[in-house]
């Protein structure tokens, strides 16, 4: 197992090392902190140019990769080209932080709904319960998230408090604490948190209540399973013990991955409803053309999809040891 | 573990630059009146001099509130003293002399009131502080006209004397931001300063605390203008960078007032309780001919361009783009100027309207001819008279006038061939690189003084040559144009000035370098059973929250 996940990172490596060159390129050809200044007439060319060149940025590619790359390396993520010379980091470890507990929050609370929805609608495979529950799911999945998001944010902050008879709004509809609010308040907070994961985790319900549907009627026909029900086992211990663990797998999975590629952001999301995350400070560095935020806001996604891509595998393996088995061949 | 320990952090984080010390929750206390407003575009760092002094939104939401000028603009945007100075230096006055050696000099008095909120008076120290600063700091891009300045006298704290190499007519239009010269451990290269808190304020308010999702304002208590006294406690500013999430803030009252960018469908979504009004905005948005473009099929003359603005209904153009957002949009009758700072603008492009006829006179007399009525115009080698186009991909309002205007020259016999780009590639590398169009539609920012000395320089057309610098990206070659924008520049007599700016514009006319369309207006938007005050701003080069120290809370 140690083997196999060392031979992983190491082919990791130069993917990483592609995905950070391809970004550089791409960072300084769709924008440029010097874009912003092209039409103001307040600024004469030679201030212009100097100030690209108090940047860097007149510097060639190959030597201002090399250097951004050898700063990496060494932990170094430099300052902001637009922010004015600020450190870079502290931005990307509040946006990534912000970020986690949006993604930690909607993938907890998905699951358990989905691993619920997705076993109750194999065990009445039919039923009215299974038929409104694929509705439910195919809805889930189709509606766009922007749309979702406003949605959300009318409903619970305007609509319903007006239908209730109360000030507006019952639940805040943008941020992540009240306008004014200064230092740590958990209440506040789990407030703000509210929308944007219930909108994050509505989509992500539906795709897990599908994939465990399927999963347990695939798991439900298996030999082992009529085994345990001819042994007397009760239909709760049958599917809770014998075949959730099995179903599970794929689902399990996919939520690792699904991990990986939230981390990077969600920019719709976190754009609708004003989260200062990863998606934020994505945007935010694209719009400015600060590739020395946009750089690191990117690793980290190519970092977090590798890696949870990585823990998906490892953990397919421990839930089902036919696979380790393969993979130590 | 890992994502145990994220939710920890998380929870606790407010994002770089706050208080993150304090355990203590503080929310709006009881009795205490705040005013909370949403900011479409959170500024990246607030230092008043570098880049980050490019963005609109730092002047909207933090400058104009904490620092003041020499002089200011009243709410239509006229110049007048500003509380710093005793009054506004007039050449009756003496204050502005035009010295033997070609020189000139103004002088400010400086009121013996005035101060900073930290108690220290303003004064002539400030002045020449300031002109350092701009021109000393690291990144500092905005130096126009300060680099003419050869001395600021300080020697009377009370008086500020600014002596310039040659006349320089936009004088008034400069230190429109006084810095605090104590406040910077006497460097005048500030750009290590000031990019997330601003301590000392000679405004209104006091910057009580910024960072990346709020900015807390309250009242300056060294303030010496009793007019401007804030009438609520504090003020809160939140980022609401989504046009539609910010109108649902409003709605909800969870924000009471914004300046969102105009949307479409503007007027049917701001009812009920939120109401707006609509003023000039600082962008000017038109046709701009490129007579270099390298795609053109041929050259790019007067006549063709006098012919396209003939083939135009630009009143219609305008209801198009702007007639969801605002009453009986206006059309900009005059290439360069804003009807909305002074009296610049003149009427010179009204002649210009859909006229089939006029269209035919300035073809036929450069050699091009219309085989049928139904069919293009073509020229003498043959060549159809079809332009290319570019904007900015994605962009509704553009992309709708595109699709009108295609239609609309179609009897006129002018086609075009649209190609859009995305605002990086368009801005970034084709507009300076002069490779774009011949015609392209954007919106250029405005000043409220009327140089357009870079707009028109035929020397300022970017080039090879010239390593692609300027902002002439017309191509617009006039001696007379140039001449008459230096002249601009240089005459310090408004009345004489006015004169110039008026052959100017009627040169642009018979030139036509563009075809003007419109001035995207400023919106303000404020929830009606929250607040009260707001909307007489909203024109203003301050921005429309200017004046918050004159709002209150409903109620």
């Amino acid at each position: 197992m140690i083997r196999y996940s060392l031979r992983r990172v190491a082919v990791a490596v130069p993917i990483l090392l592609a995905v950070s060159l391809v970004t550089f390129w791409a960072a300084g050809e769709i924008t440029s902190p010097a874009a912003q200044l092209t039409l103001n007439p307040r600024i004469t060319p030679e201030a212009k140019q100097a100030y690209i060149e108090s940047l860097g940025l007149d510097r060639p590619f190959g030597v201002r990769y090399l250097s951004w790359l050898g700063n990496l390396l060494t932990g170094d993520l430099g300052t902001s080209l637009v922010r004015n010379g600020q450190e870079v980091w502290p931005f990307v470890r509040q946006a990534l932080a912000n970020t986690l507990v949006l993604v930690g929050v909607a993938v907890i609370f998905s699951l358990g709904a989905g691993l619920v929805v997705g076993t109750l609608s194999a065990v009445r495979r039919g039923s009215l319960l299974d038929h409104a529950a694929t509705t439910v799911s195919f809805l889930g999945i189709s509606i766009p998230v922007f749309w979702l998001g406003l949605m959300l944010q009318l409903f619970f902050g305007l609509y319903l408090a007006q239908w209730l008879g109360v000030t507006p709004p019952l639940l805040p509809t943008a941020g992540i604490y009240s306008p004014g609010n200064v230092g740590f308040d958990l209440v506040d907070r789990i407030r703000h948190l509210i929308l944007p994961s219930l909108a994050l985790a509505l989509q992500l319900v539906a795709v897990y209540s599908r994939y465990m549907r399927a999963s347990m009627l695939e798991v439900l026909g298996s030999d082992y399973i009529r085994t345990a029900r001819s042994k007397g086992l009760s239909e709760p211990a049958v599917v809770v013990r014998h075949g959730m663990r099995t179903a599970l797998i794929p689902v399990t999975t996919q939520a690792a991955i699904d991990i990986g590629l939230l981390v990077g952001g969600l920019i719709v999301t976190e754009r609708v409803f004003q989260y200062p995350g990863m998606g934020l400070l994505f945007l935010d560095a694209l719009g400015g053309g600060d590739y020395t935020i946009l750089l690191p806001t990117v690793m980290i996604v190519s970092v977090a999809v590798f890696a949870m891509n990585l823990a998906a595998d490892l953990l397919y393996a421990i839930l089902d040891p036919r696979t380790r088995h393969l993979a130590g061949r | 573990m890992l994502l145990a320990a994220a939710l920890v952090a998380g929870a606790c984080s407010v994002g770089p630059g706050a208080d993150d010390s304090s355990d203590e929750v503080v929310t709006a206390e009881e009795g205490v009146s705040e005013i909370v407003l949403a900011v479409e575009q959170w500024p990246e760092c607030l230092n008043p001099v570098t880049s980050c002094a490019n963005a609109t939104w730092l002047s909207w939401s933090v400058l104009v509130h904490l620092q003041p000028g020499l002089l200011e603009f009243d709410s239509g945007n006229s110049l007048r003293a500003s509380p710093v100075v005793e009054e506004m230096p007039t050449r009756d006055s003496g204050a502005v002399l035009l010295n033997d050696d070609g020189t000139f000099t103004v002088t400010y008095r400086i009121r013996p009131e005035a101060r900073w909120s930290d108690g220290t008076p303003i004064t002539s120290t400030d002045v020449w502080f300031t002109w350092r600063a701009i021109l000393d700091t690291q990144g500092s891009l905005q130096t126009i006209g300060y680099d003419l300045i050869t001395g600021v006298d300080a020697e009377d704290p009370h008086t500020a004397v600014l002596t310039f190499s040659k006349p320089y007519a936009p004088w008034p239009y400069m230190f429109h931001s006084l810095l605090p010269a104590h406040a910077f451990d006497g460097n005048t290269d500030i750009s290590g300063y000031w990019n997330d808190a601003i301590p000392v304020s000679g405004g209104p308010w006091l910057q009580e605390s910024w960072n990346q999702n709020q900015q807390v304002l309250v009242p300056n208590p060294n303030y010496w203008v009793p007019e401007r006294i804030p009438l609520v406690d504090r003020v809160v500013m939140v980022p609401r960078e989504d046009t539609d999430s910010e109108v649902v803030a409003l709605q909800t009252g969870e924000v009471m007032a914004a300046m969102p960018q105009p949307f479409p469908g503007a007027r049917n979504r701001l009812v009920g309780d939120l109401t707006y009004v609509a003023g000039h905005g600082n962008h000017i948005e038109g046709l701009w001919f490129n007579q270099i473009a390298p795609d053109r099929r041929f050259e790019i003359t007067t006549n063709i361009r006098r012919a396209v603005a003939h083939a135009l209904d630009r009143e219609q153009i305008a209801e198009v783009a702007l007639g969801s957002i605002i009453d009986d949009p206006a059309v900009l009758q005059c290439a360069g100027w804003n009807p909305g700072f002074g009296n610049w603008c003149r009427d010179d492009f009204a002649e210009y309207v859909q006229d089939v006829e006029a269209v035919a006179e300035l073809l036929t007399a450069e050699g091009w001819s219309r085989p049928e009525p139904g069919r293009l115009w073509v020229n003498a080698d043959g060549k159809e008279l079809v332009l290319q186009w570019n904007t900015v991909a994605g962009n509704k309002r553009r992309e709708d006038v595109q699709a009108l205007v295609a239609e609309m020259t179609e009897p006129f016999g002018i086609g075009w061939e649209i190609i859009n780009y995305d605002a990086g590639e368009l801005f970034q590398n084709r507009l300076p690189a002069m490779n774009f169009g011949p015609v392209a539609l954007y919106a250029a920012p405005t000043n409220p003084d009327p140089s357009v000395t870079e707009k028109y320089d035929l020397n300022g057309i970017p080039t090879e040559a010239n390593g692609y610098s300027g902002q002439n990206f017309m191509a617009y070659a006039s001696r007379r144009a140039t001449d008459l924008a230096y002249a601009i520049d240089e005459e310090l007599d408004p009345d004489a000035r006015l004169e110039l700016v008026g052959e100017l514009g009627g040169l642009l006319a018979e030139d036509v370098p563009w075809i003007p369309l419109y001035v995207l207006p400023n919106l303000l938007v404020w929830n009606t059973t929250l607040v009260e005050g707001p909307g007489e701003w909203v024109s203003s080069v301050y921005g429309g929250f200017y004046d918050i120290y004159d709002w209150t809370v409903v109620g």
